[in-house]
């Protein structure tokens, strides 16, 4: 098996593992020929996808199907999953369909041609419920074959189905901001998208496979699509190939972000998130997840979304080894210091921030300096390379900050900001601090005011290297995703 | 640029070929299927063309503003400091920062040219140095930098571009006093500082602290990665 394996392409080898993953969820103890067109299904780019898309198959009425027609079937026990006979039957005959075609590879087209030569097996009665029979399959893969693998840019070939997961104000932004760039996507990127899921706390899970209308998301209605319960459910309807995570979360384990990504990830699925949690405590997981799966995790708008950090070290910066960064990274703190500067109270400048939308109706995770530790260990954790947990990082808000402090302190020139650090040490070690700090006003960070940010880096090649955003807004903050979305489809592209 | 020719990579850490030949040079490199880059020509130590190139799809440049010539904002420092503009040159020439020759720098020329090459690149406007507005500092004396200093509006070599309502861009070189909120203002000596003005994000600002000679050269090492890595 092992030696017909290397002849597989990576698709195909997807189809397997998808197959696996159904046969697994169902219980079963073989993977039989249903799991296997479940995988074909899942596994959209290949050709075998192409033509059970075209056809118009979808995995959740298929999986339905395939679990009413095998409720006897075994169930699996601790052993290790089979392939059944039928299932070896058409991967025997999958190799034999490359033969006689003369390829020199197994790929998709040849599993789903050795699928439909078999007159028997749970997938053949499925497809025969669905009403398609073994020839429109054939025929639709001689077609498909025809035309050439993906010749055609994507932009002519298929939409990417995107799906939003929170749809508060980066959601809203975000897609609002993909529809003011429509044009541009199309003509500077050859990138074409459709909305095909919306999910929140207060709508459910909504999909649309053929995209709903931006407009009408964005005036709060969501036309008639398919509801359901679950987020691999949800994907699944909305057929998604990138998912925009920008759910509420607890800032303290991540959850449930972190489920919601794991989940998109094991199903083929990009995914490109707002939230730091997700960073901060699961990114090495979701990073290897996502490379096994030949998927994209990315994260630009969880630190300073109007400024590129992790692209810029990913991208920009080869080479060079950060030793030490210094910044201000959280903006109610740095707005409530400049306000308190100028003469309000502690309480009227957090109800100022609060008013601006800046800062939570609780502020005492900003004002406690939680915030900002867990943007420190989400750059420590990224760039570093060292997975630093907010707890890890040496802590203190800005509470013991009175007006009379603060203005006293900018008066002598040396105001007083949160100042986040984290350093790697000779011994290699990396600390981390929040903490409030007098800076000089030749320092960089003293004329960071309001909610504005700014980092400074110092790395092995270069000295000091500082990034900073002036009052980022919702749509700055949507920016980010969209970048992040344009790599994904840069990727793709360069992988063809 | 004979390299390309030869279907070499071409890395280049000078700003001439930028300015006068970039889309000849980047239409050769892409019709033989290599990469022209130049990441060292303006702020060594800056990875500015690759942010744009890598890191902003989709963010429309429309203005930028900044200090972009290390020599005379050294000068200017030094001359805030207390010494002429004659001893502040010859520091900076010590310091091995200025040439021989410091006209290049204090008329303005070095940062026209930078100014070019930035809006050439990311604004798709091929300007050349004459169509920037150029003003250097040896209208400024000690005294009046000093005096600037002190009332906490400080001279600067700012440099910008803006493209206009008519999409034409203009640009110009020239000493201005900034407030003491602006983030050009703290940045003394060798350091240089850039704000980008974008359709998607309204402020980004990228400075680099005191380059030396290690980051001068990290520029062409950053673009020689990124063109083998894409090669790859």
């Amino acid at each position: 098996m092992s030696n017909k394996l290397e002849r597989f392409t990576q698709r195909a080898r997807q189809v397997l593992a998808f197959a696996q993953e159904e046969a697994e969820r169902m219980q079963h103890s073989h993977i039989g020929t249903e799991h296997l067109l479940l995988g074909l299904i899942r596994e959209k780019s290949g050709v075998g996808g192409r033509v059970l898309s075209e056809l118009g198959l979808e995995v959740l009425p298929v999986r339905q199907i395939a679990k009413r027609r095998t409720a006897a079937a075994k169930t699996s026990g601790p052993s290790r999953l089979e392939l059944s006979p039928n299932t070896k039957r058409v991967l025997e005959r999958a190799v034999g369909e490359a033969r006689r075609m003369g390829h020199d590879y197994i790929g998709t087209e040849h599993l789903l041609l050795g699928l439909v030569h078999q007159n028997a097996g749970t997938a053949i009665d499925v497809l025969k419920e669905l009403g398609i029979s073994a020839e429109q399959i054939r025929r639709q893969t001689r077609r498909v074959l025809e035309e050439g693998p993906s010749q055609t840019p994507r932009s002519q070939e298929r939409a990417y189905s995107l799906a939003l997961l929170g749809f508060g104000n980066v959601g809203r932004a975000l897609a609002s901001l993909l529809k003011s760039k429509r044009d541009e996507l199309r003509e500077k990127y050859g990138i074409e998208w459709k909305i095909t899921g919306v999910a929140s706390r207060r709508i459910g899970w909504l999909a649309k496979p053929d995209g709903f209308e931006v407009d009408a998301l964005l005036s709060g209605s969501y036309q008639s699509s398919i509801t359901t319960s679950n987020i691999q459910d949800w994907l699944e309807a909305s057929r998604a190939d990138v998912l925009f995570e920008n759910s509420s979360m607890n800032p303290h384990t991540g959850q449930p972000a972190i489920d919601y990504i794991r989940a998109a990830l094991e199903l083929g699925v990009h995914t490109v998130t707002a939230n730091k949690g997700p960073v901060v405590y699961a990114y090495h997981e979701l990073r290897d997840l996502a490379m096994a799966k030949g998927k994209r995790f990315l994260f630009e708008a969880t630190v300073m979304g109007g400024a590129p950090i992790f692209s810029l070290f990913r991208e920009a910066l080869p080479a060079a080894n950060l030793k030490r960064f210094r910044g201000i990274l959280n903006s109610t703190t740095n707005l409530i210091i400049t306000e308190m500067e100028n003469g309000l109270s502690f309480d009227q400048a957090v109800k100022k921030a609060q008013e601006l939308g800046i800062a939570e109706t609780d502020p005492s995770f900003d004002v406690d300096g939680w915030d900002a530790t867990v943007k420190v260990s989400a750059l420590a954790t990224v760039l570093m390379d060292v997975p630093i947990k907010p707890q890890d990082v040496q802590r203190e808000g800005i509470r013991a900050l009175a007006p009379e402090i603060v203005q006293a302190a900018r008066a002598e020139g040396r105001p007083y900001k949160l100042v986040c650090q984290a350093e790697r040490g000779d011994d290699g070690q990396v600390t981390a601090s929040v903490r409030p700090a007098q800076v000089p006003l030749n320092d960089p960070l003293a004329s960071v005011r309001g909610a504005s940010s700014i980092i400074q880096f110092q790395m092995d090649t270069i000295y000091g290297l500082t990034l900073s955003e002036q009052d980022p807004d919702a749509l700055t903050t949507a920016y980010g995703p969209l970048a992040d979305f344009i790599t994904i489809a840069r990727t793709e592209a360069s992988a063809r | 640029m004979r390299s390309q020719a030869r279907d070499t990579v071409c890395v280049t850490g000078y700003k001439g070929p930028v300015v006068h030949a970039y889309r000849e040079l980047r239409d050769l490199a892409t019709a033989k299927g290599k990469r022209f880059l130049f990441e060292a020509a303006v702020m060594g130590g800056a990875p500015i063309f690759s942010l744009f190139r890598e890191a902003l799809p989709a963010a429309n440049l429309k203005r930028f503003r900044g200090i972009l010539n290390s020599t005379t904002n050294l000068i200017l420092t030094e001359m805030e400091a207390g010494l002429s503009f004659e001893q502040a040159v010859k520091k900076a020439q010590d310091l091995g920062i200025a040439e021989t020759d410091p006209s290049a720098d204090v008329d303005g020329w070095d940062a026209a040219v930078k100014v070019s090459a930035l809006a050439t690149v990311l604004m798709d406007a091929p300007l050349k140095p004459q169509d920037v507005q150029r003003e250097g500092i040896r209208g400024l004396t000690q005294e009046m930098v000093q005096a600037a200093r002190r009332v906490g509006r400080p001279f600067k070599l700012v440099c910008q571009a803006a493209r206009g309502d008519d999409g034409r861009v203009a640009a110009s070189v020239r000493p201005e006093q900034v407030p003491s909120g602006d983030p050009l203002a703290p940045v003394n000596g060798a350091s240089s500082i850039i704000t980008f003005e974008m359709d998607t994000i309204y402020g980004l600002t990228l400075g680099e602290q005191n380059p030396d000679a290690i980051t001068t050269a990290y520029g062409p090492l950053a673009d020689f990665v990124a063109a083998v890595r894409d090669s790859a």
